[in-house]
Parts: C-alpha cells; structure tokens; sequence
C-alpha cells in the first residue's frame, strides 16, 4: 500500500496583506500505485478565484489520474508502449476535466458585484483568468513513475540510492511569469515525463519552497531529509509544517505547499542508504562552514591589516607634520631678533 | 494599585514550550531559509574617454553608494551587485552576484581602450540567465539594469542589443541608461531601456554623481519591493501569465523627479565651471 502526506502552509505575506492562501494539494494511495499534487494559484487582482482555481486543479489532476489507472495493467501496458501518447491524453483530459469544473462553477456562482468591479477595466479576459493556477502532478507505481506539471514548482525524485533529481521542470517561469493552466494555449506549457524504475519518494512542491533556498543542491538536500522522516509521516508532516512556516516568513513569503508519495517497504529498504546520505550532507555541510569560517577570519585580518597599514600612514604623516612644525618653530625662532 | 492574578491554573506546560526547533529535534532545521534576493547589474563604460575626473567620479560614486544600497530592499531581501565593464573587450569586475553586505570594498575602475558596448550587451544576455548568474531559486525579482557611458559604440552594437533585447529576464527587469556629457548616442541607450524616458544626462560631475547614487538606491528600492500584485489578462505568447506589477513604469515616474530634483536643482549647477566635464 503506498503512503503520502500534504501539507499546506499560508503564506506570510499573505497573512500580512491578509490575502486567502491560494495553494492547494492532495494525494490519494492505492494498492499498486500512489498520486501526489499540488497547484498554486495564482496572486493578483484578476485571478479572483484562483484559490478555487487551484482546488479544481488538485482535484482534476487526481481524478484524471484515477480514470486512466483504473485497469492497472491494462494502463501499464499502454504507458509502456507509448508514453509521451499516453501522457499527451492524461494531459488533454486534465484540462478538459479543469474546465468542466470551472464553467459548472461559475455557472451556480456568477460573479459577485465586488468581483466584477475589480475587474471592470478589461472585458477581454476568459473567464478561466479567474481561476488561474499552476499544477504539478507525481505518481509512483509498482516499476514505473511518471508526472506532468503545468507552471513552476518544485518536481523531486528520490531513488533508490537516494540520489535526488528533478526530472521536469516550467521552461517558461522567470522572475514573476509563470506557465498556467488558465492561458490560452496552456497545453503548450505542458511537460511530463516518464521512467522505468523503483524510486523511494517522489514529492512535488509549489514555488514558494523552492524560492525559499538559495540554491538547487539546498533545495535537493532538503529532500533527502524529508526521506530520512517518511517512517512516521504524522511527525513528519508536523516537522514540515513547523519548518514551512519557518520558510515562509524568513524566506519566500509565498504560500508553501507539499504532496509526497513513498511506498514504505521500498523506504524501509532504502533507510540505509538515505541516512549515509543525511550523514554525507552533514559532513559537507560542517566541512563548508568551517571553510566560511576560515574565510571569514581571513578577511577579518585583511581589514585588521589594512586598518593597521592605514593608522601606520597616519603615524608617518604626522611625524612628517610634527618636523615640518618642529623646522617652522626653528625658522621663527631664527628670525626672531636676539633678545 | 491593580490586583496581580497570581491563578496559574490554567497555565499548561505547553504554554513555556519553544516554539522553534533545532537542527536536532527537526533535520530540516539544518537547512535554514534563504532570503528573497535581487540582482542589479551595473554596465559601465571604461572607456579611454571616461580617464581622468569622469572615471574617478565614477569611483568615488560607486565606493559611496555601496554601504547606501545596504538594507534598501528591507530585512527579507538580499540585494545582490554584479558589475560589468567594457572598453576593448568586457570584464566582469564580480565573478558572480555578490551580496551586497559582502562587496562593499569597490576597487577603482581605470579607463582605457574603445567602447566595446555590444560585446558588453552580449555577454550580460549570457550571464543573464537561470543557468548562470540568475540561478538562485531564492530569486525572487527581475533584475535592475545600469548602464553607464559617455560615448558611441565602437563596435557592432545592434547584434548584441538584439540580444539582450530577446531575453526575458531583461525584458521584465529596470531598465535604466545615464549619459555623461553631450558626446553620448542617446539614441542608441533609449533602444536599450526601450524609452528614451529611461535615459537620463549628467552634465557634470556633482549631477553625475548624485544620479548614480539616487537611481542606484531608487531603482534597487523598487526592484526588491514586495508590492501587491496585480497583474494583466493573459500576454501575446499566451502561455505566459504575469504575477507581478510592472516596476519599470513606477521607475518612470521615478525619473521624472530625480531630473527636477538633480538636473534642475541645487545639487548639480549646469554652469558650475568647476564640476564641468
């Protein structure tokens, strides 16, 4: 039986500008395969709905999902024969299960009038606009993995050697844009991926986790982590919300979400494995510290000995004043008439 | 005097209890957070044109503006610097972004050569990118962009604008050009803010002092702000959704005060003989 946790975390800058938390994440586990997904809806005054947006994205995703799963070797055998086939369909119908719900939605729920002045000014815009989200989907089988993601986010495979990669990834994020599955020809942005294997964790995030390290190999390393406290996943889901909350109001100030598929037996296997890795970043991470520190204490006496240059030039030049005062006293005292 | 409650009944234990963990009760501790960060480019010109006071001004600005810069974009945000210059040839004076706090010993530039202006252009659109000095996931703003020249390009520029004009990290970020002096093609530094309202002339040397300083701390200041988001129906290219505000336009209205305050103010006289160039 595969295993997951979610979790999600409102922003801190959403809870200062007291703005609803637009993240959303789910995952369902099964027998013979396991779904982690996330959306992050997004921010701004046209995306009106985009926390319901995001809601209606984690639950297409998995449906979908679902659907194609529901004879397990009958899909098996599909994905196998031809993947980027089979995921160009599960992709279709994601989108096409999206808007569904979005045009039922908005149907029983027109806008209010508070919602149409706010966006008044521009009548061109579709009314997905509102709901405007990104979406990251994982799903671990018995010998296979495979995931789609429409937006930026974070996409984490864990193998079996406890090794961390990130197999697909938004081509079209920079700065604040972002893919969506609300655009116009979303399906462009669609990237998914397929592999044979047995990995020990897949996670897949929204961007405020990654946007809160400083850099790819951090972000990785954190997963290992997160492996090494899969066992217990109601400590560990309590670990990652204390620490997003962390991340959040000292780093990324987004909303922070996670959804985690594992399949234990293959994590109860792999612990080895994941604790020399722990025990490798914690090396590395003592080792780079004291290098920090070695640099940091270099500098220190470089500037104690360009202070100390510095004050030596200042002795020098005012013994050069002091004699030139000395010769200017001298010269006065000669010209002085003798008493 | 007011009663103290001395009731400590329903006080729990839980009530003293830290909330923060360490490293040791929670791994993922031993991973702190990064901070939100920013980069802001400077692209000057060393030029052989820029010797003597122009360069040294140049110096003197940049060596001040540093601490000032310290702290613009609030405590969540690290405000990184990356500078290149260009005369025969570019070189980037940071091997990568710094973080401001940590560069903020400016080693004086000396000019000498041509103005190499497209290579220049070049080689920020390659180092302008996720696989290189932009990699950061912490990155959370589009960059800020200063460019700063007193003459002509002497090489074949448009290849390199064209460039840099296609990046997407330049095309979202603050783009901004300060002229020194007469003998500059302003045309040429308004296609490369894309608005010749980008574009700003130092007469002398207190304007051109003062301007580096003011659109230095003004721009990073804007660049690194959290503000509201708003944002726009879906862009020509479709798959791309904007999430954040259009900086460079509040940087506009931005301009227009510093010319009043600068070019027309006390700060820097047209006519004071002795800042002339």
């Amino acid at each position: 039986m595969y295993k997951g946790l979610c979790c999600i975390v409102q922003g801190a800058d959403h809870i200062a500008q007291n703005i609803i938390c637009q993240d959303n994440a789910g995952g369902r586990y099964y027998e013979r395969y396991g779904a982690a997904v996330v959306a992050d809806g997004h921010g701004g005054t046209k995306y009106i709905r985009s926390d319901i947006g995001s809601r209606f994205a984690v639950e297409s995703a998995l449906n979908t999902i679902d659907a194609f799963m529901a004879d397990y070797d009958a899909f098996t055998r599909a994905i196998r024969a031809n993947s980027s086939y089979i995921l160009t369909k599960i992709g279709e119908q994601f989108f096409a299960r999206w808007t569904d719900k979005i045009e039922a939605y908005h149907r029983e729920h027109p806008l209010t009038p508070e919602e149409t002045e706010k966006i008044s000014d521009d009548q061109s815009m579709s009314l997905y606009t509102f709901y405007g989200s990104t979406i990251l989907a994982a799903v671990m089988a018995e010998d296979y993995y495979y995931g789609f993601l429409v937006g930026d986010g974070g996409f984490v495979v864990v193998n079996e050697e406890a090794c961390v990669s990130i197999p697909i990834e938004d081509q079209n994020s920079y700065a604040n844009y972002v893919s969506s599955i609300c655009s116009r020809n979303a399906f462009d942005a669609f990237a998914s991926f397929y592999r044979e294997g047995t990995p020990l964790c897949l996670a897949v995030s929204t961007d405020g986790l990654i946007k809160s390290f400083g850099s790819e190999e951090d972000f990785k390393n954190y997963h290992v982590l997160l492996s090494a406290s899969l066992q217990d996943l109601d400590k560990c889901r309590e670990s990652i919300e204390k620490n997003f909350r962390k991340r959040t109001s000292q780093g990324s100030g987004d909303d922070i979400s996670i959804s985690l598929v594992t399949d234990p037996q293959r994590l109860k296997a792999g612990m080895d494995r994941i604790n020399e890795k722990v025990s490798e970043q914690l090396e590395k991470k003592k080792n780079r510290e004291q290098e920090e520190e070695r640099a940091r204490l270099k500098a220190q006496k470089e500037e104690d000995m360009r202070r100390m240059r510095s004050l030596e030039g200042n002795v020098v030049q005012l013994q050069r004043r002091q004699e030139e005062l000395k010769r200017q006293i001298q010269e006065l005292l000669e010209q002085m008439p003798r008493m | 005097m007011a009663e103290m409650n001395l009731d400590f009944e329903d006080v729990t234990f839980s009530d003293f209890k830290d909330e923060s963990q360490s490293e040791f009760d929670n791994p993922l501790e031993s991973l702190p957070p990064a901070k939100k960060n920013m980069v802001m480019f400077f692209v000057i010109d060393t030029s052989s044109s820029m010797a003597g006071s122009r360069i040294d001004t140049m110096n003197e600005a940049m060596r001040n503006v540093l601490p000032e810069l310290i702290g613009v974009g609030g405590t969540n945000t690290d405000l990184r610097i990356a500078v290149l210059t260009f005369s025969s040839g570019t070189e980037w004076i940071t091997s990568e972004p710094m973080i401001l706090e940590e560069y903020q010993d400016w080693k004086d530039l000396v000019a000498d050569g041509v103005t190499d202006l497209g290579e220049a252009l070049t080689e920020l659109n390659e180092k302008m990118s996720r696989k290189s000095f932009l990699r950061a996931p912490s990155l959370s703003y589009a960059p800020v962009v200063f460019l700063i020249t007193d003459g002509f390009p002497t090489d074949n520029y448009q290849k390199g604008l064209e460039l840099i004009k296609n990046n997407k990290w330049f095309q979202v970020g603050i783009k901004m050009a300060l002229a020194l002096g007469d003998g500059v093609d302003m045309d040429v530094l308004a296609e490369f803010t894309g608005d010749e309202a980008f574009v700003v002339q130092a007469n002398n040397l207190s304007q051109m002092k003062a301007l580096i300083r003011t659109i230095a701390v003004t721009s990073s200041q804007i660049g690194s702000s959290s503000m509201p988001l708003v944002s726009e129906d879906l862009l020509a290219p479709g798959d791309v959704v904007k999430r954040g505000p259009t900086k460079q336009e509040q940087m506009k209205e931005i301009l227009q005060d510093i010319r009043i305050d600068i070019m027309n103010g006390a700060e820097g006289s047209y006519f004071d003989v002795e800042d002339g160039w």
